[in-house]
């Protein structure tokens, strides 16, 4: 497969970048790790008059602790981000998922900022930094604005990111201690992502291949009452009474039936590991 | 969307391939595994999937394994590019490439290429790796007629020398 002609920049500051958007942006497509992007346009499922390549931008591949928050630029890649000591450190969880994406390759090439704004339904970065808290920056020629990871992907391929924006940066707090991220795969394909911060309060989010990820509220004020000693036979009714309200769909990858219990057993697992008992974090 | 063909931009890519520093002006949507292929001639490079799954397509970019077929050659500008074809020196196959002979870790070969280039980055990362280690780098390259087992071998006695 051959990609058909398009016009190729190169900018080498965030503000060309933009301009170029601004005067572009229905046909113009930033290009970051690519890993996503090509394959789709190998595919023909998009067509770009325009592709604004962003690697040469200084700063979006920093990574840096800013007192209590972690900025990670746009454009690190998925290895860089897992192998940094300072993520490492401090987010481990963060590290760990990253080192865990696709294969070597899509690790080397991809960026989590590309990760997130493509919003591939089945990916586990989006769970778990709305676990996290995180928040992305998008900057536009208009001026810079955050979003809560929880409110960033609203559907499956569909962000709130505008065709004129850029998103640079994504800053995860670091008041949120112990992140447990637990995926139930097959074949390195997430069915059910689980993502628990137990700091200050629990946050847990769900991903199940539905792009946005899944808040449980009531399992979560169940958890900040009850941690470390939650009752699993009542945690697991809460957790099922939840996850009915959402529709989940039969696909290639699971039945509905199926996907349901893995949604749980995701859930349970993660729970466990953040009390510290033993359990493995894939199947 | 657009209306009409588009006029393709060209790229300037200076790299230095398999030890040779070149350059080359390209249509911009040029893939890296074409360019590898028809400009410089190295037909080890293999389109298989062609969709950064079976990692026969594997090339070194600064050291660090890439998917050719699903990146553009314009991103090598600027770059150290390896493929198998700049493993040999002076007629002496690399370790690798020896070791891969010895234990007859190869029936096609066609994904060798790609083992090759892979295992080459994590020997470069991880002189020592375990067992375990290799399964999980490896994890990414398919071979559809070895078993993988002589390929596991082959590495773990590159390692051990």
């Amino acid at each position: 497969m051959k990609l058909k002609p398009f016009r190729y920049h190169l900018p080498d500051k965030l503000d060309d970048a933009l301009s170029l958007l601004e005067s572009k942006s229905e046909d113009a497509a930033l290009y970051a790790g690519g890993t996503e992007l090509l394959l789709l346009m190998k595919l023909r499922m998009a067509e770009y008059s325009d592709i604004v390549g962003l690697r040469r931008i200084p700063g979006l591949q920093r990574i840096e602790r800013q007192g209590c928050v972690l900025s990670i630029g746009a454009m690190a890649t998925h290895a860089c981000i897992a192998g940094n000591p300072e993520v490492r450190e401090n987010c481990p969880a963060l590290a760990q998922l990253c080192g865990s994406i696709g294969n070597p390759r899509v690790r080397e090439a991809g960026t989590l900022g590309g990760n997130l704004c493509f919003a591939e339904p089945r990916a586990d970065p989006p769970v778990l930094l709305a676990a996290l808290g995180a928040e992305v920056v998008l900057h536009s020629a208009q001026g810079a604005r955050s979003v809560p990871a929880d409110d960033f992907i609203v559907a499956p391929l569909e962000t709130v990111c505008k065709p004129n924006e850029v998103l640079t940066e994504i800053r995860v707090p670091l008041d949120a201690d112990g992140a447990v991220c637990v995926r139930v795969e097959q074949a390195n394909h997430s069915l059910a992502t689980a993502a628990l911060t137990s700091s200050p309060q629990p946050r847990l989010r769900l991903g199940y291949g539905a792009g946005v990820p899944l808040a449980l509220p009531r399992t979560e004020d169940y958890l900040a009452s009850t941690m470390p000693n939650p009752d699993f036979a009542q945690l697991s009714e809460l957790i099922k009474f939840e996850i009915a309200e959402v529709e989940v769909v039969d696909d290639a990858d699971a039945g509905e039936i199926y996907r349901r219990n893995l949604m749980l057993v995701a859930v349970q697992r993660a729970v466990r590991q953040a009390i510290g008992a033993s359990g493995t974090d894939n199947v | 969307m657009h209306q009409g063909p588009i006029m393709s931009s060209h790229v300037t890519i200076r790299a230095r391939i398999n030890g040779r520093d070149k350059s080359d002006k390209l249509p911009a949507e040029t893939l890296l595994i074409d360019f590898l292929r028809d400009e410089i001639g190295a037909l080890s490079v293999k389109r298989s999937c062609d969709m950064q799954i079976c990692g026969a397509c594997t090339v070194l970019v600064d050291g660090k394994p890439v998917s050719s077929c699903t990146m553009l050659a314009a991103d090598v500008d600027g770059t150290t590019v390896l493929t198998v074809e700049g493993l040999t020196r002076d007629g002496e196959l690399d370790p690798i490439q020896d070791a891969f002979l010895k234990r007859e870790a190869l029936q096609c070969g066609f994904c060798t290429p790609g083992f090759i280039m892979t295992i080459k980055a994590l020997l470069a990362e991880n002189p020592q790796p375990t067992r375990d280690d290799i399964r999980h780098y490896l994890r990414g390259n398919i071979c559809r007629c070895t078993g993988y087992e002589r390929i596991i071998e082959a590495v773990l006695d590159v390692v051990s020398t």
